[in-house]
Order: structure tokens, then C-alpha cells, then sequence
């Protein structure tokens, strides 16, 4: 696994942890949709998969959690937004 | 080793003095947008919600009167959030490749609602980014984005039921 790999998993990682750590508080169905999307991608990931973003497509994760998440500064948002980042810039 | 190192230094010192004095002899439009494209506010909202946008580009608009946005959703779940647009589908295939509803969120984009914002309301408006795999979700739509969804004085009427097509993604 190459550096940019082991980021990119580090970065998914973190936003898996808090995710799961939000669904063991409050049942919220979209946190599902997450995690099972962060699995996937991170699976993409591992098996060199993944489709370049060009620098301008998304992985659908800061859509989907600025949609709903309850407060605009709440870590799982900051979380998905460094992963959307990291994709755009590193897997470009 | 240690006069390269000077060196260096001094050559850093003097590209910088230049490069503020370029700066200071630019046109104000100029000068605010070298450093605009520093602070990239292209969109005034966080990173992670401007990455949303084509581009990251968004533009902040203060509605001057009520208007009417529209939302496409297939459940309660997905039925309110902050993500509207202007534009106005017949087909669920539309919305979703339009607007980038990854179908592993669950939004099947069955319904639509309309939902009035009052005058005074801040919106941020742009275009929809594509979505990984892009081939399914190439975005391009119009979309809105509001920081309140839960703002009591929106009003939420629900609209047509859409012409269901099927939709598939390799």
C-alpha cells in the first residue's frame, strides 16, 4: 500500500469512527447509508478501484451529510469534507 | 553550507518583498483577486459543503422576496434537507442523474416537494458536482443550498408524483 493510499484509508478510517460512535447514540438512518458507502469506497480503495475524480467529481459524502447532519460545524461533516478533499487532490 | 543557506534566505526575503510590492501596485480588483484565489472563496461556505458545487463554486444570494424551490424525495427520511434547486423534473432518472442522488443514499427521487423560502432567506446557489462513478451521476443541475432546513417559516408543499423510469447503475 502506497502513501497515498494509507491516507486516504486514515482519513476514511476517522470518519467511519465517528460515524459509528454517532450511531451508538442516536439512531439516525442516514448513518447507515454512511457507512456502508465509507466501507465501499474504502474496499475501492484497497483494491485499487477507485475512479479518478478529474478534480471535480465527489464521492457523494459531503452531499450526503451536509443534507441532513444536524449542526454545519459537526465533526462527521468536517470528517467526510477532508475525504472529499484528499479525492479530489490526490486522485485526480 | 551555511552561505548557500544565507543565501537562500535572502533570495526568500526579496521574492517576497517583490512579490507585496507587485501586490501594492495592483488595482484593488486585482489585489483582491490574487488573494481571493488564495482563500479560494469561491464559494463562501466551509470546504466541505462548497466541494458539493461544480468547481466549488457557489454564489451567496439574499432572496429579496419569497421563492419557490423544489425537492425530490421517495420517503420521510429524505423528504427535508438542505439541498433544493430551481429546476423542475418530470422523470426520476432526471433528478437523479441531474442531481447526483447516489442511490446508495435511498433517495429514489419518487416525489417532489416545493418549499417557499421567505424574503431575507440566504441561499447558496451553483451548479451539482458529479459523483463517483460519473458515468451515473454526471450532476449539472441547479442546486440550492440553505443552512436551515428546520427554519419554521419554510413552507413545505408537497407537488406531483414523478414519471418512474429505471434506473440503473453498473
Amino acid at each position: 500500500m502506497d502513501t497515498r493510499q494509507a491516507e486516504f484509508i486514515r482519513l476514511i478510517d476517522h470518519a467511519l469512527a465517528i460515524a459509528e460512535q454517532m450511531k451508538r447514540e442516536s439512531q439516525v438512518e442516514q448513518l447507515d447509508h454512511l457507512i456502508s458507502a465509507l466501507q465501499a469506497i474504502k474496499a475501492q480503495v484497497i483494491a485499487g478501484q477507485l475512479e479518478t475524480s478529474q478534480g471535480i467529481s465527489t464521492l457523494g459524502l459531503a452531499r450526503g451529510v451536509a443534507d441532513w447532519v444536524n449542526s454545519l460545524d459537526s465533526p462527521l461533516l468536517k470528517a467526510v469534507g477532508a475525504i472529499e478533499q484528499y479525492y479530489q487532490r490526490h486522485y485526480a | 553550507m551555511g552561505n548557500k543557506s544565507v543565501s537562500t534566505s535572502l533570495g526568500l526575503v526579496a521574492v517576497g518583498s517583490l512579490l507585496a510590492l507587485t501586490l501594492s501596485l495592483l488595482p484593488e480588483t486585482s489585489r483582491q483577486r490574487v488573494l481571493a484565489q488564495n482563500l479560494n472563496p469561491a464559494c463562501p461556505l466551509p470546504e466541505e459543503i462548497a466541494v458539493t458545487f461544480l468547481n466549488s463554486q457557489c454564489k451567496k444570494v439574499t432572496l429579496l422576496m419569497p421563492q419557490t424551490f423544489f425537492r425530490y424525495y421517495s420517503n420521510e427520511t429524505n423528504k427535508k434537507g438542505r439541498y433544493l434547486t430551481t429546476d423542475q423534473y418530470q422523470t426520476n432518472v432526471q433528478v437523479i442523474t441531474n442531481l447526483a442522488l447516489n442511490q446508495a443514499w435511498g433517495n429514489k427521487a419518487e416525489k417532489m416537494l416545493s418549499i417557499t423560502l421567505p424574503a431575507g432567506t440566504t441561499v447558496y446557489q451553483g451548479v451539482v458536482a458529479p459523483q463517483n462513478p460519473t458515468s451515473c451521476y454526471p450532476g449539472g443541475g441547479q442546486q440550492t443550498f440553505i443552512e436551515n432546513s428546520k427554519d419554521p417559516y419554510l413552507f413545505w408543499t408537497e407537488g406531483p408524483t414523478l414519471t418512474l423510469e429505471p434506473f440503473s447503475c453498473p
